[in-house]
């Protein structure tokens, strides 16, 4: 089985529009765990429910991953159980503050295990993998434009023009259970995971978001840097978050940098720079 | 809530709320909107609330539904949209639909959004076609390119039509890149190892706006950057 090293980077703004950053992220490279929510309900409940999401995620898989198999279907129901705890976090919440009622969070999450990453989502925060230069999306949206358009109601060209791309049908403390999304991907050398919410994607097409990560991303910080810029630059209508990680072999040098790193070091020593 | 300023014939304009579900327009007095002319069919549209969406529907109509002057079979309507049936003129008034940013405000579905039997079958279906979100931006941009003065590209027009264009890409990486702004273009380094400059200058980790004639040097290339 190949072994990977994960490079990583997260970018958040609150846009050009909004007050407030509802978006929370987490990056957790001990236990392989990448993250973005997008908490909504009024009086900044969201910022409430996407950092309660982020909190009880983490906590509970900090304590049952070391537990569980390590094939893809028995993560996934780890993953699952911890979503739930979140559920249930978020839920718990309103008890304590009127205010936050009805409050929840999109989640979308990468888990990364030996040559497999467990992708899990709910909402409309995405989740995309490059390779080989193509972008694809790994997650389809629990919207209600993305059911309208699967059940044939609206057509991919009349949903441009909908109202409806911001209505989730799923989220996180929305029901008493959750209904994820979760599925796996066997990793390969230099692939490049995406977690976003939709204030990137819903303001840069995936063809320029595709455009960047092949021409940056040799600088992972720096692309999600742009990213963000980008999406500001179209507008900035929501917040903005993301988290990229890049895929290595555990053990080889980072894409192309090593060598040209010696050899620029060796021309400025040689001209005394 | 949305509603149709109606005129007859460009007389006194009267309102209707759309206030039903799915709301017949037609010749038939049992019709939601009663439109008294003789090309217009008995039961001639619809409009139907999807969500946040209004949507007008031609029903097999005789003479057709026009919207904004052409014909049309369904359409999710817009802000200040005019349907045309016979003599009849009605303007689509959506006031949430004035503040778009409301619409961007990620929200879960009402019950009676989620209560509809089109949603949970098929939200999940892997192969439906994956719904496109991004909005249009409606943001324009300069045109620019470069020139190549020396290295590779010497000689050479480099369009910068894209959001991001390299420079001096070798084997060994990118150690530059060119990204395209609203305001104008900015040259920024990616490989933390290279070095570029502007007029002469090293710009470091910063992103650099260009303007005419600037000359940027990457490693042994050098450029000239314009504004077409």
């Amino acid at each position: 089985m190949t072994r990977y090293d994960y490079e990583s980077t997260s970018a958040t703004h609150k846009g050009m529009r909004r007050e407030y950053n509802e978006d929370s992220f987490l990056v957790d490279p001990s236990l392989g765990l990448y993250l973005v929510a997008d908490g909504m309900g009024g009086h900044q409940a969201g910022d409430v429910a996407s950092r309660l999401c982020v909190d009880a995620i983490q906590k509970r898989l900090g304590e049952t991953l070391a537990h569980a198999k390590d094939d893809p279907d028995a993560l996934g129901q780890t993953i699952l159980d911890a979503l739930n705890h979140a559920n249930q976090a978020i839920r718990r919440g309103p008890l304590f503050d009127r205010q936050q009622a009805n409050m929840g969070t999109t989640v979308a999450l990468v888990l990364t295990r030996g040559d497999e990453a467990i992708v899990a989502h709910v909402g409309d925060s995405r989740i995309y993998r490059l390779r080989g230069g193509k972008l694809i999306a790994l997650t389809r949206d629990h919207s209600f434009l993305q059911a309208q358009v699967g059940a044939g109601f609206v057509s991919k060209e009349e949903a441009r023009l909908s109202h409806n791309r911001n209505l989730v049908t799923r989220a996180l403390g929305m029901e008493a259970t959750v209904s994820a999304d979760v599925g796996h991907s066997r990793v390969a050398p230099g692939d490049v995971f995406l977690i976003c919410s939709d204030g990137l994607n819903t303001m840069v097409s995936d063809s320029d978001i595709e455009t960047v990560l092949n021409e940056l991303n040799e600088n992972l910080e720096l692309t999600g840097q742009v990213l963000v810029q980008v999406a500001n630059d179209n507008g900035g209508h929501d917040n903005i978050t993301l988290v990229l990680l890049r895929a290595q072999e555990a053990g080889s040098p980072p894409p192309a940098a090593a060598p040209r790193g010696l050899w620029q070091r060796l021309f400025g020593w040689l001209f005394g720079k | 809530m949305a509603k149709l300023l109606i005129t007859r014939n460009g007389m006194q304009p009267s309102y209707r709320e759309i206030d039903v579900e799915r709301l017949i327009l037609g010749r038939d007095a049992e019709c939601h909107i009663h439109l008294d002319d003789p090309n217009v069919s008995k039961r001639h549209a619809a409009i139907y609330t999807l969500g946040n969406d209004d949507i007008v529907e031609d029903l097999g109509s005789t003479n057709g539904t026009i919207l904004n002057g052409e014909v049309i079979n369904r359409h999710i309507l817009q802000d200040h949209d005019v349907v045309e049936i016979g003599i009849y003129r009605l303007e689509y008034l959506n006031q949430r639909a004035m503040r778009d940013m409301d619409f961007d405000r990620t929200m879960m579905a009402g019950q009676d959004i989620l209560s509809a039997a089109l949603v949970g079958s098929y939200a999940s279906r892997q192969d439906a076609p994956r719904v496109n979100t991004t909005r249009e931006t409606g943001i324009s941009c300069q045109e620019g390119a470069l020139l190549g003065l020396e290295g590779a590209q010497a000689g050479f027009h480099i369009p910068l039509d894209k959001i991001v264009v390299p420079l001096a890409r070798s084997e060994s990486g990118t150690p530059a890149a060119i990204l395209r702004r609203p305001q104008g273009f900015m040259v920024m380094r990616v490989s933390r190892q290279a070095e570029v400059r502007v007029n002469g200058e090293n710009i470091g980790e910063a992103w650099k706006m260009l303007e005419n004639d600037d000359v940027i040097e990457v490693g042994r290339s050098r450029y000239s950057f314009y504004l077409k």
